[in-house]
């Protein structure tokens, strides 16, 4: 086992350029990547269930509030200190902003009850929920049939687009056309965002009352592609699905097919990890040996989770799916998301505004810290400032960070702006000293997202770089992790190695790094960033490897733990601090797999 | 008005008039009426909703949820039970800052975006930007003290000879280069810093920036390390051409006449009411 700090790397490493060509082909054209953060999932005042909660913020005010500009929420104001490369307004499709299109003069529902019922209704969240028969999401009651008129979605989907247009400033903001499809079988959350690529439009966006099965969303989706519309589907909020979102069966209940799995890895190349309702990529029943596995956490119900539900078991299952039908369904990068109902980007964990309308009065701290959300019935402490989505590309334009994330090279983070890069080689042993290592890393390598092809020496075992850059506002860094996932003797397993930190810690005999001290002030919640690291570059290469063995590896990176959102909120306002939740935060980010497939696959 | 029947006639009209108006409420709140008209209303939602007409027990159950949910809203009415409810009270303001923003027309002509644009051209204006080069010192896992003395070191070397070439610094992983960095950028890549903060200083005054003839300067800390800098190039704040952002212009038009036609409203308000402090 090789665990590298950047002295180790200095110290034992630094062989002069051991550039070998590799017998695989890899990119040969120089590439230059930059890392651009932003959100791929957010709601305005158009979705009905942020306007139930009293969200009046619209796309317009959305894509300027994450540009940088100040915006009103609860009479505060509200401001970004670093503002997004680029942003996604995904309101729910359906009932796409009838809210507030009842609200225009002329509109082609004056004449009916429902303005003044929906008007009536604002201030009641449930009896507004109630208009909108969200039992008709899960298939129970037929839809409201007035709010779908084509005439109507077609106006407000316009309209969506069209915020979207103004906003896009190539090379230095880029928006994108997108909705957020939303069946709930059962009250399990199936939900899709759908990323446009443009410029080639839907003409109306699916919704769940058009279907609720993915499979149908797909079909729709391939039509689309047929008329020239490129487009991504990312699940997100699997915590929330009850098992369904990467479960074993397809949403009739039989078993997954080829068919499946092709679709479902040429169409949902992303998935949403973190997010405001919880991260999903594992729960410490699943991972016993994590410890960082228990890191904002949010189920529903009196069911216990179920694994089919979270990323790290998906990864897992998808492995097994593969070799007895030859194509995983489960092959899928990460990204990191708001889901905030507010229009607000505002992910930062010291200048959080809450992200979910009624309840995030911070005028009236006690309320945010003490009472329930009204939306989601859940201590509003509980809800998660997260999260952001990087992604690494040429520049900042439709173009080009649309093929990145349609290859994979994109990673989440909690929602501060960490840069990690990960790539996997053969012979990827670098002068990481050199200002030009990730050219070398790019020509001998591959970035996350990718495959590592076999090589023919299959006593070699592959060599991973890992680089991190702090967020200039946030903590230092703590350490670099890989985890491992593979297929054994029919059963899926996973490790999880401690790469890359920079400071004397050592391994303890479990080969776990013992976690540093913590410099927060909890009393005055600050923190000093005087242990940790700026920056954290190194290699790893993996002790286990086995030629024939499928396999999935990324990286998570650690920050040092800083003061969490409903920390600061209470410190700052003079309130004790709650106990819903812990009082510090690790925020962290998560790379897109490299994924590893034996030369001679068994395809049972 | 001088025949005593007219003068009649006008009395007992406004005295059918104010009884009618001090009984209205009083009447409307105790007698529910389920006329023929609201029925179909009621039926025709569910008929909306439910893409089928309501059976008569269906019709029996609508008209009861009617009833009750209705009695209890005018039962709410009557206590006042709105009153110091911070939800009726915020939907109460929505709806009149909609009224409000419903009276500015949202066609505007062409000629009067022009006009507004060349009066007002600081909204439309592109930054100020920097080009830079940068030196690098980190502060782990070394410390800040090492990281200035050997940024200090360094600078007074560059101070012989401007080329950086052979100048020991350490790596950094977002290049040594930087171009068009507006204060925006500056904050978002180096953080919250004394490195930005001095940046942005020199965007603001860039008269400073020709005296320094390219020389090199520093420590300047950011959130990253110990940064040594030279200035290369300075753009200064330029007005978009109005053809390219017609739209902007009349969005930005646009919400200022929002803004201010709510203000004007408030003031008119403000002089209906006595407010005592």
């Amino acid at each position: 086992m090789k665990f590298n700090t950047n002295q180790h790397i200095i110290g034992k490493i630094y062989i002069p350029l051991l550039l070998l060509i590799h017998t695989q082909s890899f990119a040969q054209n120089i590439v230059h990547r930059q890392a651009y953060f932003g959100d791929l999932h957010l709601h305005t005042g158009n979705s009905f269930d942020a306007a139930s909660a009293m969200t009046r913020t619209t796309p317009d005010e959305a894509y300027r509030f994450a540009k940088g500009e100040v915006i009103q929420y609860f009479g505060r104001d509200i401001q970004r200190k670093a503002p997004l490369d680029f942003l996604a307004v995904t309101d729910h499709s359906e009932y796409l902003g009838i809210s507030r299109y009842i609200e225009n003069p002329g509109n082609l529902l004056e004449e009916t009850l429902w303005p003044s019922r929906l008007l009536k209704a604002l201030g009641s969240m449930r009896e507004y929920l109630g208009i909108f028969s969200p039992s008709a999401f899960r298939g129970i009651v037929p839809p409201v049939t007035d709010f779908l008129q084509d005439e109507i979605v077609s106006t407000i989907w316009q309209d969506q687009m069209k915020a979207a247009q103004a906003h896009y400033e190539p090379g230095e903001f880029t928006t994108f056309v997108a909705y957020e499809w939303s069946p709930m079988p059962d009250g399990a959350h199936m939900h899709r965002n759908v990323i446009i690529k443009g410029p080639v439009y839907p003409e109306l966006p699916y919704t769940a009352l058009d279907s609720q099965l993915p499979e149908d969303l797909w079909t729709w989706a391939e039509a689309q592609q047929q008329r020239g519309v490129e487009l991504l589907l990312i699940p997100h909020n699997s915590n929330l699905s009850d098992g369904l979102m990467f479960a074993l069966r397809d949403s009739q209940n039989n078993q997954l097919t080829k068919d499946y799995a092709e679709r479902r890895q040429a169409l949902e190349r992303l998935v949403e990890i973190t997010q405001i309702k919880g991260t999903s990529e594992t729960r410490p029943e699943f991972a016993p040996t994590d410890e960082f596995a228990d890191f904002e956490l949010i189920h529903f119900g009196d069911s216990p989770p179920q694994g089919s539900g979270y990323i790290r078991e998906a990864l897992k299952n998808g492995l097994l799916v593969s070799q007895q039908l030859g194509v995983n369904p489960f092959r899928f990068g990460l990204i990191g998301s708001t889901d905030f109902h507010s229009g607000l980007s505002a992910s930062e964990e010291f200048n959080f505004p809450g992200g979910l309308g009624d309840g995030d009065e911070q005028s009236n701290p006690r309320r945010v810290l003490e009472d329930k959300n009204p939306l989601m019935g859940l201590p509003t402490t509980v809800m998660s400032s997260s999260g952001l989505t990087g992604i690494w590309a040429e520049s900042n334009t439709r173009e080009s960070l649309f093929e990145a994330m349609q290859r994979r090279e994109v990673f989440a983070t909690s929602g501060t702006r960490v840069q990690v890069r990960m790539f996997a080689g053969w012979q990827l042993s670098l002068n990481l000293t050199s200002e030009n290592w990730v050219q070398s890393a790019y020509s001998l390598g591959v970035p996350m997202g990718g495959d590592l092809p076999p090589n023919e020496d299959e006593s070699l075992a592959p060599t991973f770089i890992l680089h991190a850059l702090k967020d200039p506002d946030s903590g230092n860094l703590d350490r670099i992790q890989v985890i491992k996932l593979w297929l054994e003797d029919g059963n899926t397993h996973e490790r999880i190695y401690d790469a890359v930190w920079n400071d004397t810690r050592e391994l303890d005999v479990n080969f776990n790094l013992p976690p540093l001290s913590s410099t927060v002030d909890l009393a005055k919640a600050t923190y000093t960033n005087t242990s940790g690291a700026t920056e954290l570059l190194g290699s790893w290469q993996d002790p286990n490897f086995k030629a024939d063995q499928q396999a999935v590896y990324y990286a998570r990176v650690l920050e040092v733990a800083t003061p969490r959102w409903s920390t600061y909120l209470a410190v700052s306002n003079n309130l004790p601090i709650s106990s819903d939740v812990p009082k510090l935060i690790q925020e962290r980010a998560w790379t897109s797999p490299i994924f590893f497939e034996p030369q001679n696959k068994t395809i049972r | 008005m001088r025949e005593p029947l007219v003068q009649f006639l006008f009395l007992a009209l406004v005295a059918f008039g104010i009884n009618s108006w001090v009984n209205h409420g009083e009447q409307n709140n105790t007698k529910l009426i389920i006329s023929e008209k609201l029925r179909s209303q009621l039926f025709h939602r569910y008929e909306l909703q439910f893409g089928m007409q309501p059976s008569l027990s269906e019709q029996n159950r609508i008209v009861e949820q009617y009833i009750e949910s209705e009695l209890l809203y005018r039962e709410a009415e009557r206590l006042k039970l709105s009153v110091g409810d911070d939800m009726v009270r915020q939907r109460m303001i929505q709806l009149m800052q909609q009224r409000f923003d419903s009276q500015v027309v949202s066609d505007v002509e062409e000629e009067t975006l022009e006009n507004f644009y060349t009066e007002h051209p600081e909204y439309f204006s592109l930054p100020a930007r920097l080009n830079f080069s940068q030196l690098f010192f980190r502060i782990d896992p070394a410390s800040l003290t090492l990281a200035k003395e050997r940024a200090t070191s360094a600078l007074s070397q560059l101070k012989l000879v401007k080329d950086p070439t052979g100048i020991q610094s350490d790596n950094f992983a977002m290049g040594r280069d930087f171009k068009a960095m507006t204060s925006v950028n500056l904050r978002s890549t180096f953080g919250q810093s004394e490195l930005s903060e001095q940046l942005i200083l020199l965007l603001d005054d860039p008269t400073k920036i020709s005296s320094m003839d390219q020389d090199w300067f520093g420590p300047l800390q950011s959130g990253y390390g110990v940064h040594l800098l030279r200035i290369t190039g300075y753009t200064p704040e330029e007005i978009k051409p109005f053809a390219d952002i017609k739209n902007e212009v009349y969005q930005i038009y646009q919400s200022i006449r929002l803004r201010e036609n709510s203000q004007h409203q408030l003031n008119m308000l403000r002089e209906k009411y006595e407010i005592q402090y």
